[in-house]
């Protein structure tokens, strides 16, 4: 039978449990008087929460630097996209191989830990220097970004899985294919999924980055363009939207796993 | 004083709608030794747990020396089927950690290090850490911390289930010598019922979910015990129908 | 019907060689079943696994049916100590995969492993995933799927050493009676002398590592099923134990 009460509040009275409900609102309130007070003060430059929310509301009607907000949004959905689509495709099977078979390896895996600890944003000069600053210099850059957790996620993936499960397959009359397929794959799912999830987070820092390169559209743009014509409520603007997008991707991608994999533990 | 080192009464614990333990009820005398057995699942751990006030009862009370337990006042010791030495700490540090925590005069301390180290003929291996030791070397390094600190109540939680037979009988003496010698009243929760016959003055038998005490069932026989002599199968069997599920 | 000749196993390594099994030469009857008893670390799992194919003897050969065998072989199958289950696969598909690997057609298939399902009581639960199982349950599917693979010999590497004494009876009531509705050739190991005895027709029992054959215990005159707390249960139990070296592992 499902437990109706919250555990944790099982054994206190109810002045705890008023603060346990009230106390996270009470903190968002203070926020926001905080916000407002400083804003109010004048001696920083900075919108009041109710001019945010106003700028929030009204931003989709009309146009922004020249095109509706949602182009914006759904231009830096794009490049991120594109980034993912491209890392995964080419970067699962990479480091699957890479895992898989000892030669890929050793050939390999020496060149990629000389590239991993650079920082996506180092690549701006190079990147700029070679494609200029156009699209493709963005998106590659968030490639950079993107990429190298999915591989190394997906390589770790193959070499942790356990030994047993190898046992089992041999016994059982497995081949190569089966092997891999059968048990390798699904076996390091977990490890892709963990990869694709962390490279997520990771591309929308890279995003904004690439987009304060020379862009002309895009979330990261309008919080840029906010900046430089004094327009802060639109850089705030811009920061909500993106955490909005961020995490409505992030639930997205949890919902994408659980349908792939449901063998999972709920 | 009470006649009773440990008593429970009406003991229940429920997790929201679920009902673990309900009305549990039994004494443990001064420097008795108690194994607790049930059917698989039937909420050892629970009871354990609330024992130890790890977790609170939802009702009922626990009494150690007439007072209401209470982990800060009474010494309570544990030993759990993984062994927890500390990987820290050398074999007589282990040994020495629980009297340390309760501030014993330094004496005092290594007195009772010298004696535990003697009982369990650990003496050669007093410099190692634990991580050097064999599995059950360290659990006799564990028991042996639990013994050194005297406790009020001394709760042994399937300390050998993973271990084969031979080491089995072996700790299985080891630790009837030790009761013996420090006098420590314990209570030693088993799955098996062979083990529960050999070393316990009475076995608490519990039901299934909602667990009780069904049983209290008293061991009169003189140790050593001989598993193959026919009092022992007698009550050995007996044990096992009561909690028979297979 | 099996034949072990004088294998033997060393493992090299940059640290030492270590002996595992000294020399052991064992002949296996058809349909009995052989318990492997010995204690922790002896080398009784590494001989398992030398049969299994798992592991090549560094001496010594193994013949089945008279002719020698090296690598894996359909005719061996093994239930493994961690269950081995595959998490992402259901029960069903978990039982199966002997024969799928094998080619076997997907109807075809599905009827033996459903037939084994039941056989081993885990009727109803053929879509489930291992993590809604209990111990006692994933190693039943172990053993549903070692039979489902039509082996002519099973081997079973202490499956029951994880679980709780009660949750092992039952088990071992539970392997009896399948073994006696299909019969197959078993060669179970274990340290539990108590479960050697309940379990085989012959208890051969291993010296410490490296190992080597202590003694062949034959149980046939023991009827089954059998009586844990009989006085020749009992005895041969006793006798047993006093034959084992204490090994404080």
């Amino acid at each position: 039978m499902k437990l109706k009460t919250n555990p944790l509040l099982e054994d206190h009275g109810p002045v705890y449990k008023f603060f346990y409900y009230a106390g996270p609102v009470m903190l968002i309130a203070a926020f926001l008087l905080l916000w407002n007070s400083v804003s109010a003060a004048g001696k920083v430059m900075l919108p009041s929460p109710l001019e945010a929310l106003e700028r929030m509301i009204t931003i989709w009607s009309g146009n922004v630097a020249k095109h509706p907000m949602i182009y914006h949004v759904g231009i830096s959905m794009r490049r991120v996209l594109t980034a993912l689509v491209f890392s995964v495709v080419v970067g699962v099977p990479f480091g699957i191989a890479m895992g898989w078979n000892k030669t890929f390896r050793a050939v390999f895996k020496p060149l990629f830990e000389v590239i991993r600890p650079v920082p996506p944003i180092a690549w701006v000069p190079l990147f700029t220097l070679w494609f200029g600053t156009n699209e493709f210099s963005r998106v590659a850059i968030i490639t950079m970004g993107v990429f190298m957790p999915i591989v190394i996620n997906s390589y770790s993936g193959v070499i942790m899985v356990p030994e047993i499960n190898f046992q089992v397959g041999k016994v059982f009359g497995a081949k190569s294919t089966d092997m891999l397929f059968d048990v390798v794959l699904p076996s390091s799912l977990n490890a892709i999924f963990a990869g694709i999830r962390t490279a997520l987070g990771g591309g929308w820092m890279v995003l904004l980055a690439s987009e304060m390169l020379g862009a002309r559209e895009g979330i990261g743009f309008l919080i840029m363009q906010g900046s430089s014509a004094n327009d802060l409520t639109l850089s705030i603007v811009g920061m909500v939207m993106i955490g909005f997008f961020g995490a409505l991707f992030a639930y997205g991608f949890d919902f994408l796993e659980r349908w792939l994999c449901p063998w999972k533990r709920k | 004083m009470s006649d009773y080192k440990v008593e429970v009464r009406d003991l229940c614990k429920n997790f929201g709608s679920l009902e673990v333990l309900k009305n549990c009820n039994f004494n443990i005398k001064r420097g008795e030794f108690i194994c607790v057995v049930g059917p698989t699942g039937c909420g050892k751990t629970t009871f354990l747990n609330t024992l130890t006030c790890l977790i609170p009862p939802t009702s009922g009370e626990i009494l150690i020396d007439g007072e209401k337990a209470d982990p800060k006042k009474h010494n309570l010791s544990f030993v759990f089927q993984e062994p927890s030495a500390m990987p820290w700490l050398t074999v007589e540090e282990n040994i020495a950690f629980g009297m340390e925590l309760k501030h014993w005069p330094k004496d005092k301390i290594k007195t009772q290090t010298e004696k535990i180290l003697e009982l369990m003929g650990l003496t050669k291996c007093r410099k190692q850490y634990p991580h050097e030791l064999s599995v059950s070397t360290e659990q006799k390094v564990v028991i042996g911390r639990a013994f050194a600190m005297e406790p009020d109540l001394l709760l042994m939680d399937e300390p050998y289930g993973q271990m084969d037979i031979k080491t089995r009988f072996y700790l299985e003496d080891e630790v009837i010598r030790l009761w013996k010698e420090l006098g420590s009243t314990v209570l030693f929760i088993t799955h098996n019922v062979e083990e529960a016959c050999y070393l316990a003055d009475r076995v608490l038998i519990l039901s299934n979910k909602p667990a009780c005490v069904k049983e209290d069932l008293t061991l009169e026989m003189p140790r050593p015990r001989d598993i193959a002599a026919p009092e022992f199968i007698e009550k050995r069997v007996h044990v096992e129908n009561a909690i028979k599920w297979w | 019907m099996l034949e072990v000749d004088h294998v033997a196993k060393t493992f090299f390594s940059d640290k030492g060689d270590t002996d595992a099994i000294e020399d052991i030469s064992i002949d296996v009857r058809e349909n009995e079943f052989l318990v492997l008893l010995g204690p922790g670390q002896c080398g009784k799992s590494t001989f398992l696994n030398i049969i299994a194919g798992l592991v090549k003897p560094t001496s010594g050969t193994i013949k089945l049916d008279g002719r020698a065998i090296s690598g894996t072989d359909q005719r061996i199958a093994m239930v493994f100590q961690k269950t081995g289950v595959y998490e992402w696969k259901t029960a069903m598909e978990n039982v199966e995969i002997g024969l799928k690997y094998r080619g076997v057609a997907k109807k075809e298939r599905r009827e033996i492993a459903q037939k084994y399902l039941d056989l081993v009581g885990l009727h109803g639960f053929e879509n489930a995933y291992p993590h809604a199982l209990s111990g006692g349950m994933k190693q039943r599917v172990g053993i549903a799927r070692a039979y489902t693979a039509n082996p002519e010999i099973l081997l079973m590497d202490e499956p029951f050493g994880a679980l709780d004494a009660q949750t092992r009876y039952a088990m071992e009531e539970e392997i009896l009676r399948i073994w006696e509705a299909e019969k197959r050739t078993i060669i179970f190991v274990t340290n539990n002398i108590e479960e050697a005895v309940t379990l085989g027709d012959r208890v051969i029992q291993f010296t410490e590592r490296p190992a080597k054959v202590k003694k062949v215990y034959d149980l046939s005159s023991l009827e089954r099923p059998r009586s844990q707390v009989s006085p020749e249960f009992l005895r041969i139990r006793q006798e047993i134990a006093a034959n084992e070296e204490l090994t404080l592992e």
